[in-house]
């Protein structure tokens, strides 16, 4: 074994890796390098440095009894404990711990999808299932509901909505904790809970109404440490009988701020599915002058940047909208789309895109039928989940930072000219310009992104990443703008920006943690939280 | 798991790390038709199928990737870092044994994290391995 739990000797954790044996069996507990191997964050910008966060051991328990059992027995050895689901938490830490010396309580065997009903319309399941799991299930029994998957299908919907997660169906069902609705979990000293109605002895309703009577601490266990999620429900799209699409186009700049506000109009009343914003000016970065202009310090003026799209004969913004229904309804709010934006914005022109009867032929979820260049996935548009995007993986990996702005068009500009400047200092493509465009994932908010690579074997270039991990932190939340979700090694930073009243979340959160697991025994600094034991 | 990440490792730790085998791979691997980027289905029946289906499949199949990509990710990852020499989909290549596979699902490779025994047992990778050597020659006596 490479590293120990915090204040334990080799020989107490040898007895503690005994009993965990004794729990689960001699085949699930893994102690060896080599074993842990698998174990390590492979997208990790600190990878075989002192950074590095490193398990001393792995256990696999099959059921809820064993996941108690490894819990008390963690507790009366005070070893901390990782959960982790499918553990491919990619870019955001993988199955690594907050703590080294921590063990990775790996619930890959709680498999169980417990229920689907596509008649009310939800799933409970287990945290090692995964979306290719659940949606073969669905497949297989012919049921009419479709799920709402993140990129790689791998992933699990409860780790991904503990994660916040998102898909790119619907705004309630995209927003993956959001669409979450009771939870099961083992508590720090091995009792197992249930929120919701799922408190209520004989309720029929734990996946229909989720807050049950008084106070909903399930979000506690978001980005959180205070048990081990074993069960969680999710609320199921119905299979729309109609998928359509269609693309926009507005010819300035300034455009933006009308059509961010008509697209919000359509989407908050459920009229359309997630926005995919673009600018087809992004086709112009190669050009060096171009190039010079859309990165400018302080970014380009209107006209400037409006000079560039009227020469080069190309729209500065579009969005692809997407609309579920039935042919009827998916037409009418489409037809709705066009009539407001062009109407309103002089020049704005509008083209029809496929749409097709669901569920959707291989050929259409190829996606090669659009009559225009399209940015939507196809396949997560419609709740297939799939590994296909794992193409833009660069180098061995990346990390993520994903800064929540607000939804408008002015504020898409104020943080390209902002983050932009942030990242001049460093040697990155730029990840923030003039034509950035925003992400719609989140449904009421937007988000942008700056996912360097990172390279096990070039130290130098992942410092370089990970300086500049901590400087957009910093410069986005002077702005307003926080992260949403961080990898272990960031999570501290992110938490300290969600600064109001001289930190009192954080305080709120660690009485909490200090009540409910004052030695840390679930993920000690996980979401930033971290238990007396712990803290300096 | 994914295709590219293994794809990746074959072609740039495989003769450090396997010199022997990667040699033997170079002699027996005159593949015919290396430029062609769409393979047949395979048919094969073995229990090594559905492991390989559910694990390794969805980047590392042959056929079309997601969007108007000509291959999946890890079948691309492998056929540009063979340029025709070895076929990018493993389910045609015959020269990948369980040591081979068992070293890069272990320690991963590129955009490919590793895999945990959890999730593939080394039972399960002797498996896939068999069923991938199963395929490949299907494939081949079928063109």
């Amino acid at each position: 074994m490479a590293v120990l739990p915090p204040d334990l000797d080799q020989a107490t954790f040898a007895r503690v890796l005994d009993e965990f044996r004794g729990a689960v069996g001699a085949d699930w507990v893994w102690s060896s390098d080599e074993d842990l191997g698998p174990y390590r964050d492979s997208f990790s910008p600190v990878w075989n440095t002192d950074e590095e966060r490193r398990a001393s051991a792995a256990v696999a328990p099959a059921d809820v009894g064993q996941v108690q059992a490894i819990v008390r027995i963690a507790a009366r050895y005070k070893v901390p404990l990782y959960p982790i689901s499918t553990g491919k938490n990619f870019g955001y830490g993988g199955p690594s711990p907050n703590v080294t010396g921590s063990v990775v309580l790996d619930l890959k065997r709680l498999n169980r999808i417990l229920e689907v009903d596509d008649k009310r319309n939800f799933a409970l399941v287990e945290p090692g299932v995964s979306y290719f799991d659940l949606y073969r299930y669905i497949q297989e029994r012919g049921l009419k509901v479709m799920i709402d998957c993140p990129d790689p299908g791998w992933g699990s919907p409860i780790g991904n909505s503990l994660e916040r997660g998102v898909g790119y169906t619907m705004p309630f069902f995209r927003d993956h904790y959001g669409a979450s609705c009771g939870v099961e979990v083992v508590l720090p000293n091995g009792e197992l809970m249930r929120t919701g109605m799922g408190a209520l002895p004989g309720a029929k309703t734990w996946q229909e109404y989720r807050y049950g009577f008084g106070p909903d601490p399930a979000g506690l266990f978001a980005q959180g440490n205070f048990g081990v999620v074993t069960k969680m429900g999710f609320r199921l799209m119905p299979l729309p009988k109609h998928y359509r699409t269609g693309l926009i186009t507005v010819p300035k700049r300034r455009d933006l701020v009308r059509l961010v506000e008509h697209v919000n109009f359509l989407s908050d009343s459920s009229m359309c599915g997630e926005p995919v914003y673009g600018s087809p000016l992004q086709a112009l970065l190669g050009n060096p002058d171009f190039y010079a202009l859309a990165t400018k310090p302080g970014g380009p003026s209107d006209a400037e940047m409006d000079a560039a799209a009227s020469a080069a004969g190309l729209p500065s913004w579009q969005v692809e909208l997407q609309f579920y229904g039935s042919e009827e309804t998916t037409k009418a709010n489409w037809e709705l789309a066009k009539e407001l934006i062009l109407s309103d914005i002089p020049g704005a022109q509008a083209f029809d895109g496929e749409h097709f009867p669901l569920p959707a032929t291989e050929e259409q979820l190829d996606n090669t039928g659009q009559p225009y260049r399209t940015a939507i996935k196809r396949r997560a548009a419609l709740g297939v989940p799939s590994l296909g995007m794992w193409r833009i993986v660069r180098d061995d990996g990346h990390v993520g930072f994903f800064p929540v702005i607000p939804r408008s068009g002015e504020a898409v500009f104020e943080a390209q000219r902002v983050l932009g400047d942030a990242l001049r200092e460093f040697p990155f493509r730029s990840y923030f310009n003039a034509t950035t465009a925003p992400l719609n994932w989140h449904p009421f908010t937007f988000q942008m992104v700056f996912a360097p690579s990172v390279k096990k074997n070039d130290p130098a270039h992942n410092e370089t990443v990970n300086r500049a991990m901590r400087k957009i932190v910093a410069v986005a939340a002077e702005h307003g703008w926080g992260d949403y979700r961080a990898a272990p090694i960031y999570q501290d930073d992110v938490a300290a920006t969600y600064s109001f009243n001289n930190h009192a979340l954080r305080r709120f959160l660690e009485q909490l943690k200090d009540a409910i697991d004052p030695d840390g025994i679930i993920a000690p600094g996980r979401g930033g939280i971290w238990p007396k034991r712990f803290r300096k | 798991m994914t295709r590219t990440g293994i794809a990746a490792c074959i072609a740039t730790l495989g003769a450090a790390a396997f010199g022997t085998s990667f040699a033997q791979d170079a002699s027996t691997s005159s593949v015919p038709d290396v430029a062609d980027t769409k393979p047949l289905p395979v048919e094969v029946d073995h229990p090594g199928r559905e492991l390989f289906e559910r694990n390794c499949a969805p980047c590392h199949a042959p056929g079309p990737g997601d969007d108007g990509a000509p291959m999946l990710p890890g079948t691309a990852a492998l056929a540009a870092k063979y340029q025709g020499q070895r076929y990018g989909a493993l389910e045609l290549r015959g020269d990948l044994d369980a040591n081979v596979l068992r070293y890069f699902v272990r320690n991963g490779i590129g955009a490919m994290p590793m895999f945990r025994k959890v999730e593939l047992s080394d039972a399960d990778i002797d498996l896939i391995a068999a069923y991938l050597e199963a395929s490949a020659e299907a494939n081949l006596s079928r063109r």
